[in-house]
């Protein structure tokens, strides 16, 4: 579904990614792990384009992608990271905020609250100030509203690094649970490990494959 | 006009001595300003100075087309200005955001007129000191609005990843900087809106009473001044941040690198 072949970034002549390649199938979840600094948020923001390669194709679907296609290719992919955007206004706008957006307009969700429940938040969360929650709170209504938007792929930057233990655990199994759903998850709690197909391992901007 | 009582070269230089106070407070409280503010005071001496000399020819001469020349210039001083301040460069931005001053400044002017008759707005004791307050102004709010923008989208990328993937164009995406940048541009001056008069008085009504006018029409003009500098903070804000956030991403929506000064 997604091949990334030979990618390479270099920053003023500083390698950040090394001939980097990576398969993906349908459905299929990948974990990435690595020290801090080693290339992996660069690796997931350069599988979008926002990086600039300096060599390496990408490919979704067979199709490669460049500047043409570049947009209806992001439209597959639901980017999130590790703290959770700013945002001034109640938690319903917030989980409505994409459908504001002339792309996602057609389909307005109509059961905000079936999924509120799937993270153990009460209806009255709705109305609370997004702004006025915790950084963890903030995280897990983020992560529900990228799952309002019903994309096929993720991909996910250390975005249980800020929840606790519980938390985690009911997050990471509620991204899992949809078996058409692709992942790349970068992360170091290690609730990820049983759950993926697939673990890389991220080194000095050399991505390995760990059998 | 009525004289206001000239002050003496000697006792202006005198009165310029009074830096020592805050000189030697600097010095016992070990802060290292000493420097920054004796070449400050020595910069607006020699500023205000030679403006005093140009003054009094523009006056002298009292020519629409060389007073219409000074505001052009000083919109371009002004451009510089905001641009170096607020860390972009040049070279890549300058033509973005010079059509929003110079739109703002005619679009305020021809406002003027409903409030001067043209013969009065044209003469360059009205027309010199009402545009150089208005960009004055201009120019604080749009080192605000600017930095504002740039420098949040650079730091809260990822934020705007993060909206690109959720489906937004680009202008969607940077809509939540945009309104944030204007907001932190314009509440400065709507707070000076709110206490105006009442702790201290503002210097152009200050200098008109002092020039020998009646505070009733003093008051006239600040509120005329007031409305002035808040209609053209509002406009040329928005549109140069419009206008250089057309400019100031790649074909990949990326932010480009190369309009900020290293």
């Amino acid at each position: 579904m997604l091949k990334v072949e030979n990618l390479t970034i270099v920053k003023q002549d500083k390698v950040i990614l090394n001939n980097c390649d990576l398969k993906i199938r349908n459905g299929e979840k990948v974990l990435i792990f690595g020290d801090s600094g080693s290339g992996k948020s660069t690796l997931l923001k350069a599988i979008l384009f926002f990086e600039h390669h300096s060599g390496g194709t990408v490919y979704f679907k067979g199709e490669k992608i460049d500047r043409q296609n570049i947009d209806s290719f992001r439209k597959n992919f639901v980017y999130i990271s590790q703290k959770a955007p700013s945002f001034e206004g109640s938690v319903q706008e917030y989980l409505c905020l994409p459908f504001t957006f002339k792309h996602n307009q057609h389909n307005i969700p109509t059961d905000l609250k079936k999924y509120l429940h799937k993270l153990n938040f009460p209806d009255s969360i709705l109305k609370q100030k997004y702004d006025k929650l915790s950084g963890g709170e903030q995280q897990r209504i983020t992560i529900l509203q990228s799952l309002l938007l019903d994309k096929s792929f993720f991909l996910l930057d250390e975005i249980t690094s800020s929840l606790d233990e519980n938390n985690i655990n009911q997050v990471v199994k509620l991204i899992i649970s949809d078996p058409q759903r692709s992942i790349i998850s970068i992360s170091h709690n290690k609730e990820w490990l049983d759950c993926v197909d697939t673990i890389y391992l991220m080194n000095n901007g050399k991505l390995q494959k760990k059998e | 006009m009525e004289n206001t009582y000239d002050v003496s070269m000697f006792a202006l230089f005198v009165y310029l001595f009074l830096v020592i106070i805050p000189l030697w407070t600097f010095r016992w409280l070990h802060i290292k300003l000493s420097r920054e503010l004796i070449i400050s005071v020595i910069r607006m001496t020699v500023q205000l100075l030679l403006v005093g000399v140009y003054m009094e020819y523009i006056f002298k001469l009292n020519h629409p087309l060389i007073n219409f020349a000074w505001i052009i210039i000083m919109l371009i001083v002004a451009n510089v200005t905001i641009l170096n301040r607020s860390g972009l460069k040049l070279k890549k931005v300058f033509t973005a955001t010079f059509p929003a001053y110079i739109f703002t400044i005619m679009f305020c002017l021809v406002t003027f007129l409903i409030v001067f008759k043209p013969s009065v707005l044209l003469e360059a004791r009205y027309l010199i000191p009402l545009s150089g307050m208005i960009l004055g102004n201009l120019l604080r709010g749009n080192i605000i609005g600017l930095d504002r923008f740039f420098s949040e989208l650079r730091k809260r990328e990822t934020e705007y990843i993060q909206y690109i993937s959720l489906g937004a164009t680009r202008h969607e995406a940077t809509r939540s900087f945009l309104r944030e940048a204007y907001k932190a541009a314009l509440a400065p001056q709507l707070g000076s809106i709110a206490t105006m008069g009442l702790v201290s008085l503002p210097g152009m009504m200050t200098g008109q009473i002092l020039g020998g006018s009646s505070p009733a029409v003093a008051i006239k003009y600040q509120i005329i001044i007031m409305i002035a500098i808040f209609i053209t903070i509002s406009i040329s804000v928005l549109l140069s941040l419009i206008l250089s956030r057309q400019i100031a991403f790649d074909e990949y929506s990326i932010l480009r690198e190369d309009i900020f000064q290293k």
